[in-house]
């Protein structure tokens, strides 16, 4: 009796679990790394529901990683056969990883036509050594965010003060500026007409405007340049002659400081991404029901000296080299930068898609449909005049270089001149290991 | 009984020795391996397999050249062929490549066949990457690339390790002791105190290390505010380079106390009670009791504690990489933290694993020097 039970139960055992060995590749499953913060991953979660509609069979898996920590672990994970099947990949962290070859190349996985519709900054960041690796699926820029209730009040003071959408100029802007700030002081002396950060990529609309640039073709070096300088020595300008911003800064705060100030209306002008403009707009300054008004909220390009620009960043996705199903990870690739999908994350989350298509149809809808309409479309008008950051494995350490000699420029430990060829010489070292 | 009874006991700590050795000796060897290697990111992780494959399409790209050079293949044709050569395909669709179709059969055999050759040119140039990203023994190249005198930057942080040490376990010992001293009173709320005490030690390191951050905010955190308050300039604590170590420091001594007060509470507890009584006959006084007694016999305990504080914070990594995010001078680093960023930063793994040896050895040293100047009875 025992016995036959005993083996009716071991016979059962077995039969559950060759089903069950059996039934699992009847469902395809792609898992997905993906480094979104909470809001956005709302708006991807309904477009993995989408895709789960159209292909029952298939079973995706976001599985959420802090983007601090994601490098740490996608390395781990890849270099020990593991990992995702589609990773949300930082833009200078592409051509790092396919320089390693832990990426698959995309190369004759996706249309020319399509490719075509891509806008052509976020996109060079997915070729490295001449092959395609990835598509960017959201990009963003620095552009001068500014308080237009302020502006206005100025000017009602000084009628020679211009705002931001009239600067012809760089000088037009150190001009309004040196007249806004006077007018703020009076009103609150601890109010600034700007604020500057200390960390570099901050600096880059400088460097650009002023017709410098940070690494050049064929890995020359150009951070020391004339026109590079040029555009540091303006930015340490601003803050130790003018006074426009305050000169000494606690770099470890310093980003909230910034965001903090304006959202208070005590600063008139920073630099920030489109990242930043819900809570933003969540600010004493810009939200109706602390007294605010959003309609003060307002961004324009850097000022041109010689030219405009700002540092572009942005996510790509990518299929790295332990990809189980390349096809269906490129299948659900292809479907999540669709337009009517990326629209959904500005909709959603105020991010700036990367498609042409995307942006015509974002142009196409009302203010009633689309309430920030203005402001992607001013972060769209400064993408158009943006720069390709190097497109280099080695982007993550010319930047923490960077970062160490511009902190000591920024607190007048080092001159500008001494600062920058100590960076170019480290970028030498660094660019020629190989 | 088949062991022994002196066998017996190795016999049972085998398990738990051999899982030892696994956690512990594996990673320290490959550690102490990689330091005489050249192991980086860039050939650590790097995958070959794309790079030869490249090879063989620059490869396959140049062959398929020179057959068309010899050949009145037409432009349309050869983008056929080239179909699963997406190398060549790429050549092909260049604005300039078309017209290269319709040149003079001696032409086009020039402009193909230079084609060609570029193509095998890259193809050897393959293999020289390929040997350079490969993981070779260097020997004491990296020992002497940190310890060598081109640039101090090794015995700049071996300096700032030590003071971060030295002040933290000092501080740590000395307010340890005095609330030891404190809560071994009986007095009302001892409890509530000691548990008050206990707090930094509970909070997680990264809450105490990102509220320190706000209170240190320049110009406006608590500290600022207050320093406003009773009349003293603000202080940028964490973007002035030469206030970041101290402002860590502090942060450390605080999060750092509550071992030191329980362990040498513990240690005040274990004295016997009848030498203070015996002290009290002989007419001692309170500080006479407390050098001739208290002192001596805390040695045990505290000569291990501060051991053991030493070793710790040589090693703590949380708070200075915590609190000073962002700001990058190298005035705060000490070797755990500078280690951090050659392995991060700079994907310079065998670096990092150079400080990682030159940690242990520096550690294992005082620490055998330590136990060498205890008095016999306590080691």
């Amino acid at each position: 009796m025992n016995k036959k039970y005993l083996l009716l139960m071991s016979l059962f055992t077995a039969l559950m679990l060759f089903f069950g060995c059996n039934a699992e590749p009847q469902v395809k499953t792609l898992k997905i790394w993906d480094t979104m913060g909470p809001d956005e991953l709302v708006t991807l979660q309904s477009i993995v529901d989408d895709f789960q509609k159209l292909h029952p069979d298939c079973n995706i898996e976001i599985e959420k990683v802090p983007f601090a920590d994601a490098q740490d672990k996608f390395e781990l994970a890849v270099n020990a056969g593991q990992g995702p099947d589609l990773f949300r990949c930082e833009i200078a962290w592409t051509p790092l990883y396919a320089d390693l070859g832990m990426l698959l190349p995309l190369e004759d996985k996706v249309e020319d036509e399509l490719l075509d519709d891509f806008l052509a900054v976020p996109l060079a960041y997915n070729y490295y050594q001449d092959q395609l690796w990835g598509l960017p699926e959201v990009t963003d820029c620095l552009a001068l965010m500014y308080n237009k209730k302020l502006f206005k009040q100025a000017k009602k003071a000084i009628p020679a003060l211009k705002s931001p959408d009239q600067w012809a100029d760089y000088n037009e802007f150190t001009a309004s500026s040196v007249l806004l700030n006077q007018w703020m002081k009076k009103q609150n002396p601890d109010s600034w007409a700007m604020f500057l950060r200390g960390d570099p990529y901050f600096v880059q609309p400088f460097v650009w405007a002023f017709g410098g640039e940070l690494i050049g073709e064929g890995k020359s070096i150009l951070i020391d340049s004339k026109e590079s300088m040029d555009g540091i020595r303006a930015f340490m300008k601003l803050k130790d002659e003018l006074k426009l911003a305050p000169a000494e800064i606690d770099f470890t705060n310093d980003y909230d400081n910034a965001l903090r100030g304006f959202k208070a209306g005590r600063i008139a002008m920073i630099l920030n991404g489109p990242w930043a403009t819900s809570d933003i707009l969540s600010g004493e300054a810009f939200d109706h029901s602390k007294g605010g008004n959003p309609a003060d909220f307002g961004i324009a390009s850097f000022p041109k000296k010689v030219r405009s620009g700002s540092p572009v960043g942005g996510h790509n996705y990518v299929l790295p080299k332990n990809c189980k199903d390349p096809d269906l990870a490129m299948e659900f690739l292809l479907f999540l930068v669709k337009p009517e999908n990326q629209v959904r994350f500005t909709l959603n989350n105020n991010l700036l898609p990367t498609r042409q298509s995307s942006y015509d149809m974002l142009e196409a809808m009302s203010e009633d449909e689309f309430p920030n309409k203005a402001l992607v479309m001013a972060f769209k008008n400064q993408l158009d005049q943006a720069n390709v950051r190097p497109v280099i494995p080695e982007g993550g350490k010319i930047y923490k270089d960077f970062t160490v000699h511009f902190q000591k420029i920024f607190s007048g430990d080092l001159s500008v001149e001494e600062g920058m060829h100590r960076v170019a010489a480290d970028w030498k070292k660094i660019l020629n290991e190989d | 009984m088949i062991f022994k009874s002196k066998f017996s006991a190795y016999f049972y700590i085998l398990p738990a020795s051999l899982i030892m050795l696994v956690i512990v000796g594996i990673p320290l060897l490959i550690t102490i391996g990689y330091s005489f290697t050249n192991v980086s990111q860039k050939n650590l992780l790097f995958d070959s397999s794309n790079l030869k494959k490249k090879q063989a399409s620059y490869q396959n790209s140049a062959s398929t050249l020179e057959a068309w050079s010899n050949e009145n293949i037409s432009y349309d044709a050869s983008l056929k062929e080239a179909v699963g050569n997406a190398m060549l395909k790429r050549w092909l669709k260049k604005p300039e490549i078309k017209a290269v179709f319709e040149l003079s059969l001696q032409d086009r055999q020039q402009k193909m066949m230079m084609q060609a050759e570029e193509f095998s040119e890259k193809a050897a140039a393959v293999d020289t990457q390929l040997e350079k990203r490969t993981v070779r023994f260097v020997g004491l190249k990296n020992y002497i690339r940190i310890l060598g005198t081109a640039d101090k930057t090794f015995w700049r942080i071996f300096l700032q390790t030590v003071i971060w040490t030295v002040v933290n376990v000092s501080a740590h010992f000395s307010i340890g002791l005095l609330l030891a001293i404190c809560l071994h009173k009986r007095l009302k709320g001892n409890v509530i105190f000691r548990t008050l005490l206990m707090l930094p030690w509970a909070i997680p390191s990264f809450v105490a290390a990102f509220g320190w951050r706000y209170m240190y905010n320049y110009p406006t955190g608590l500290i600022n505010n207050t320093l406003n308050a009773i009349g003293l300039p603000a202080i940028n604590f964490l973007g002035d380079s030469s206030w970041v170590l101290p402002s860590c420091i502090l942060v450390n001594i605080w999060v750092g106390i509550p071992f030191m007060m329980i362990t040498l509470l513990g240690g005040l507890q274990s004295i016997d009670l009848a030498l203070y009584e015996a002290a009290d006959i002989d007419g001692a006084g309170a500080w006479h009791k407390f050098r001739h007694i208290t002192i001596p016999m805390l040695k045990p305990v505290s000569s291990v504690a501060i051991l053991l504080g030493i070793i710790w914070t040589f090693n703590m990594f949380n708070i200075i990489y915590l609190v000073s995010l962002g700001n990058e001078a190298i005035e705060k680093d000490i070797f755990v933290t500078y280690a951090y960023t050659a392995f991060r930063s700079y994907g310079d793994y065998s670096g990092a694993a150079t400080y990682a040896v030159l940690i242990l050895s520096i550690l294992l040293a005082f620490g055998a020097y330590y136990v060498r100047m205890l008095p016999k009875e306590e080691k």
